[in-house]
């Protein structure tokens, strides 16, 4: 099971590299086209505009799993470590609802969204607005997952080291941080 | 029949823009109105987004009312897109007789079926092409000039056929693209030319009044129904007293927009009513192109309203 | 009593350790359950509508310059050059270490990505020749931060976007605000280093030596003019300046340099990617958040607050910026900026300030957010990278941190600073 479950997020992980790849050689191509030949490629705002939503959905939710999202680590640091267990789980159980509420959301707005086309390529909003549903819907997966071993107490290792404090910097120091 | 409620409304634009000084008029009016009950309270500078976003949240019934063009509303209702075809319109003074007659009429009724409702058509003004590059006075000037226009596939194929380079851009970008080079012109109302500051890095403003740029006022018809008979009363004469109030601010705003940019120096060139005709004439395969989605019915019955109105 | 919801489902939640982006998803809901319109719908809708812009793309794009140029080998000739010339100096790996933080911060935009390469290639060789350790970590830190005063920036991208401030004015406007970050590192090192009497100097580099190194790093070295002349002379706008920046990076990376594998590039694009989504969440979950801070009219409210300090331009930019000090300590570089942005802007139109001036000192405060503790990411780089504890960083670090704070002092007490030399590279 969690080898399948990898081997899904390895293969999401492979969607995050071409969408980008794709973006980069769309604004490229139209930057050049219009210096070059001066000549604008229509499609060239709209559609690297759309992989950058999904980029960024399907990327928290890979970032999610991997626990990267940024946080203020020190003060739960600061606090006695036998109360990290169940501050751990307070937070995933109110990122769990935030995702909730973001599918929740994303399926009640469906009517208006897939009625509203985009002016240039003239597809339903939905079809962007479901990058939010999806990644929200794989985050909750992931959150329940580990509040099951929150309370069950079967951490990975480090798990709830990596909860409470900064992770260290060392490995990948620029990870997460784009200041 | 009156409740203690505020009713929020968006815009893109300023609070000092006539739709705005409208707006705040409305809230006096709906305040003095329900004796104070009801708070009309502006958003102003697209604090709740753009105009796709905010029609979005109104049908969702999360914002109460907001003023928006014509054309972002094009994908949801793509028979209004018949505000985007080039040169329809001759004189404000027609484009006010379509909008409260029974083209008005049909544009409103067509709302309730994308869960808003129409309060009122208020004025943006005739847009007008700004460039740094050329006096643009015939569909020769046109050749080459790379304009942005609004991310819409109407506006894209007009310029197009006139011989530009049309290029969709945000507005964010649009200024420091022109002051940089990165294009040559733009097209607005003279007000927002004006507003924008565009005299700054723009040396030439055509009249083309090449399309005219219609602003809704449009409520969240989920929360428009939540309203009593006597609160949607009030919403609807209190818009449309601020209406009168609005498209006499845009005359008088835009006269004083247009003697401004001359005295700042900008070039107003007057392209000659031939060069017009020759412009609507390569527009020909743009009416073609978008009858399909407009409705060639749609197409006519405007027309057939104009005639009407021009004594034809 | 509105600001006081905010404020509190905000701490309170990122107390217990919720991460960020939903801490801010956190505190619009209890705006919304405040204001009586509780609605999933508006926490869906403007999360996706405030990633949906075109402006932000520059983020992925320079993200991806930037770890194409460490990897690509562009970065350790940059700093090859600079130590040609400063290193054999009394103190001169602390020059070379300013001179190459500002040609870095011309090429990148990201703080920690710059921090993070100077200390892996300078703090050793500090370590060898014989400078206190944490004066050295100190320095680079300070250094570090420059990255988002000068162009390129991800951090005006993001104020710009929130802001509806031109980012190209923003990108003009932090050069000489930045090169003067810079000068004002070369000064207090010129003083503490005084104190430093056991040091090794480095062997001085021959002018062929020299011109070596600069052949050497010249491609490198072009990048900053392709970047800000393409976007000065109306060849580019930002957000293609960057996409230009990530293909010429990965071009001289992989076919020039050929320091980059192909295997390598996954790597690089997964990266950068991940960064991005990082990014994009918390700007995503902060527009839900700034959508209802309008809503509720809270500048309003703030503003009430702040109210004797409106009359006068400097008072109310001098309470502003101690006020986003402080938020800087505690909070990381980007939650400031989109947190404070939706908040401070309408304040800034209001009193009459310049957007373009404003923006610039916002983002130096928030930089020096960066290395103030307790949240200061770039010392946590500093430590991590230069195996240094925090407290001798913490002992070093603060001669800069005063250094850079009368920078922005000088800079509101002389709006001309900013603005004049904006006016000139603006050409009028
Ligand atoms: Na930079
Ligand atoms: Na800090």
């Amino acid at each position: 099971m969690t080898r399948l479950v990898d081997g899904a997020y390895r293969l999401l992980e492979v969607v995050l590299v071409l969408l980008l790849a794709g973006m980069v050689a769309l604004v490229f191509a139209n930057a050049a086209a219009r210096y070059l030949f001066d000549y604008t490629i229509r499609i060239a705002d709209e559609l690297p505009r759309f992989m950058f939503v999904w980029l960024s959905f399907i990327g928290a939710a890979v970032a999610h799993r991997r626990g990267m999202h940024l946080g203020m680590k020190f003060i739960v640091s600061a606090m006695p470590r036998m109360s990290w267990r169940t501050l751990m789980a307070i937070s995933e159980f109110i990122i769990l609802c935030c995702c909730i509420m973001l599918v929740w959301g994303g399926i009640l707005a469906w009517r208006i969204n897939s009625t509203m086309l985009t002016p240039i390529l003239g597809v339903p909003l939905a079809a962007v607005h479901a990058a939010a549903m999806v990644s929200a819907a794989l985050m909750a997966i992931t959150s329940t997952h580990r509040l099951f071993r929150v309370a069950t107490g079967r951490f990975e290792p480090g798990e709830l080291e990596r909860f409470a404090e900064q992770e260290e910097a060392e490995t990948e120091p620029a990870k997460g941080r784009f200041e | 029949q009156y409740q203690e409620r505020t009713i929020r409304v968006g815009s893109t634009l300023s609070p000092e823009h006539p739709t705005g000084v409208a707006i705040n008029a409305m809230a006096a009016c709906a305040a003095e109105r329900t004796d104070g009950q009801m708070t009309i309270q502006g958003i102003f500078n697209a604090a709740l987004g753009g105009d796709q976003e905010m029609s979005q949240a109104a049908r969702a019934g999360t914002l109460d009312m907001f003023v928006t063009t014509t054309s972002p509303l094009v994908g949801l209702e793509s028979r209004l897109g018949v505000f985007d075809l080039p040169f329809m319109f001759n004189s404000t003074e027609e484009v006010n007789a379509v909008l409260d007659g029974e083209f008005g009429q049909f544009i409103g009724d067509l709302m309730p079926e994308h869960d808003l409702v129409k309060v009122s058509f208020w004025d943006y003004g005739f847009r007008q092409l700004t460039n740094s590059r050329r006096a643009v006075a015939s569909v020769e000037d046109f050749q080459g000039l790379r304009v942005r226009v609004i991310q819409n596939n109407i506006f894209i194929d007009a310029f197009s056929a006139l011989g530009a380079n049309p290029i969709p851009m945000s507005w964010g970008e649009v200024f420091p693209a022109l002051e940089t080079g990165a294009i040559d012109g733009q097209e607005n109302p003279l007000l927002t030319i004006y507003d924008a500051q565009l005299y700054d890095v723009q040396d030439y403003l055509s009249l083309t009044n090449h399309v005219y740029a219609a602003l809704m006022l449009l409520y969240s018809e989920t929360l428009f129904n939540q309203l009593s008979t006597e609160e949607q009363a009030v919403v609807m004469e209190c818009a449309a007293e601020a209406q009168t109030i609005q498209r006499a601010g845009m005359a008088e705003r835009a006269d004083a927009a247009l003697a401004a940019l001359e005295e700042e120096g900008m070039e107003i060139v007057r392209p000659e009513p031939a060069a017009v005709d020759a412009m609507r004439e390569a527009m020909g395969v743009v009416y073609e192109t978008h009858a399909e989605t407009i409705g060639q019915d749609v197409i006519d019955r405007l027309n057939a309203e104009l005639a009407t109105i021009r004594g034809q | 009593m509105t600001v006081l919801i905010f404020l509190g489902a905000l701490c309170g939640s990122l107390a217990i350790g919720v991460p960020v982006a939903f801490a801010l998803i956190v505190c619009s809901v209890a705006l919304m359950a405040h204001m009586g319109n509780f609605n999933p719908q508006i926490v869906a809708q403007n999360m996706v509508t405030g990633a949906d812009n075109f402006q932000l793309l520059a983020i992925p794009f320079f993200l991806l310059a930037g770890e194409l140029m460490n990897a690509g080998g562009l970065s350790r000739r940059i700093v090859n050059f600079a130590m040609s010339f400063v290193g054999h100096y009394h103190g001169g790996l602390g020059y070379v270490v300013i001179f190459a933080a500002v040609i870095l911060a011309a090429l990148s935009g990201s703080a920690a990505a710059d921090t993070a390469a100077l200390a892996a290639f300078l703090l050793p060789m500090m370590r060898q020749a014989g400078y206190d350790q944490g004066r050295a970590a100190g320095l680079i830190a300070a250094g570090g931060i420059v990255a988002p005063v000068i162009p390129p920036s991800v951090g005006f991208i993001i104020f710009g976007v929130a802001a509806n401030v031109s980012i190209t004015q923003l990108f003009l406007g932090g050069i000489v605000p930045g090169l003067m970050m810079g000068l004002s590192l070369v000064i207090a090192w010129a003083i503490s280093v005084r104190f430093e009497t056991n040091l090794k100097p480095m062997p001085k580099a021959s002018w062929k030596e020299r011109g070596k190194a600069a052949v050497d790093g010249a491609l490198a070295l072009v990048m900053p003019a392709i970047v800000l002349g393409g976007i000065r002379f109306g060849i580019v706008t930002p957000t293609e300046a960057a996409v230009v920046a990530a293909v010429y990076a990965l071009v001289i990376g992989t076919l020039v340099y050929r320091e980059i594998k192909l295997p390598d590039l996954y790597r690089i694009f997964l990266s950068a990617s991940l960064m991005t989504a990082l990014v994009m969440f918390l700007i995503a979950a902060a527009m839900v958040s700034a959508w209802l801070i309008a809503q509720a009219n809270i500048p309003a409210q703030f503003g009430q607050l702040l109210q004797p300090f409106k009359d006068n331009q400097t008072v109310f930019l001098l309470v502003v910026m101690a006020l986003v000090f402080v938020v800087g300590m505690a909070l990381d570089f980007g939650p400031t900026v989109l947190i404070l942005t939706p908040i401070l802007m309408p304040l800034v139109r209001e009193v009459g300030v310049n957007p373009v001036y404003f923006g610039v000192l916002f983002i130096i405060v928030n930089a020096i957010g960066l290395i103030t503790p307790p949240v200061g990411i770039v010392l946590n780089v500093v430590c991590g990278v230069g195996k240094v504890t925090m407290s001798r960083v913490l002992r070093g670090v603060w001669p800069f941190l005063l250094a850079q704070c009368v920078v922005v002092v000088l800079l509101v007490l002389f709006p001309d600073l900013v603005l004049a030399p904006l006016q000139w590279l603006r050409g009028r």
